[in-house]
């Protein structure tokens, strides 16, 4: 949306970009592992790259935020989430996301760097008399789940 | 009336209720396993509650920034050529606002959730387009900068 009710659906040719040789790719139900690295048609132009986190796993508590297309809508930005678990391979947040935002950049809040990636979570909406219903979730839950960038972050140039 | 929060991960007795939203199909490419678990869920015709997540167009600083370098990524057969580049294929997901009962906001962040009611999918909420049914391959990556 560029203004409220106002969605942009036309983009010019040079910010479309297409996907043309899958670099890396992992799916491991035993770790929780799950990211593909896709080399683009061409260089990507007039965009600044987002910084990655090439260590480990953000501490516990790291407060984040996520960017994305949750369900499908128009482009969301959902703050205000922290890391409740993490393990090598990926953590878990009590972010506000739903399916459509796989794939989307995990930031830290702090850093304003990309540390994850969303990969799955809990059941996003549930069956409630004639209606489906957002399936709320306790803070305390954290069930959403980001694959760690440090594990792919040898596949992406260096800022 | 207005059904439920869009804030899924809320604390307990937090009062707020809403206007609405919408939602409907996903969109997304690349359906991992975890997808195919989300698409295999119910899905809301209309979604109604307080949502505190934030527009595009409202960002500035380093989250706008951050939001001008994420892209949206979709399968070819949803692109079609335009005039100007290609146009996105969207569907409108609800009717038009008609009334006062689809006006008004909270910014209540983790509000509780209102009831649900059958009601709710005769309301009148404000139009918007969101992404159709998922895509399951990987083909184009559309660069959503700050639209």
């Amino acid at each position: 949306l560029t203004a409220p009710s106002t969605p942009r659906t036309t983009f010019p040719d040079s910010d479309v970009y297409r996907g043309v040789q899958l670099l890396a790719r992992q799916l491991n139900d035993s770790t929780g592992v799950d990211f593909a690295v896709v080399r683009l048609d061409r260089r990507v132009a007039g965009r600044t790259p987002q910084k990655i986190a090439r260590g480990g796993p953000p501490a516990v508590g790291t407060p984040l935020y996520v960017i994305g297309h949750p369900s499908g809508l128009p482009t969301k930005i959902a703050a205000g989430a922290r890391v409740a678990r993490a393990n090598r391979s990926y953590f878990e947040a009590n972010l506000d996301a739903f399916g459509g935002n796989s794939g989307s950049p995990v930031f830290d809040a702090g850093t304003n760097t990309v540390v994850g990636i969303l990969v799955r979570g809990a059941p996003d909406y549930r069956a409630e008399g004639d209606c489906n219903v957002v399936n709320l979730l306790p803070d305390s839950d954290g069930g959403e789940a980001s694959t760690n960038t440090g594990l792919f972050a040898g596949f992406v140039p260096q800022r | 009336m207005a059904p439920i929060a869009m804030n899924r991960h809320q604390p307990a007795r937090r009062g707020a209720s809403g206007p609405l939203l919408l939602a409907g199909a996903l969109a997304s490419f690349l359906l991992p396993a975890a997808d195919r678990a989300w698409a295999d869920q119910p899905r809301p015709q209309v979604v109604y509650g307080s949502d505190d997540r934030r527009e595009v167009f409202g960002l500035s600083g380093a989250k706008a920034a951050a939001a001008a370098s994420t892209v949206a990524i979709v399968d070819t057969s949803r692109l079609t050529r335009a005039a100007t580049g290609s146009r996105l294929a969207t569907e409108r997901l609800g009717p038009r606002r008609t009334s006062a009962r689809a006006s008004g906001s909270s910014t209540s962040r983790r509000g509780r959730a209102a009831p649900a009611s059958s009601s709710a999918r005769t309301s009148s909420p404000p139009p918007a387009t969101a992404s159709p049914a998922p895509a399951r391959s990987p083909t184009t990556a559309s660069s959503s900068g700050s639209g």
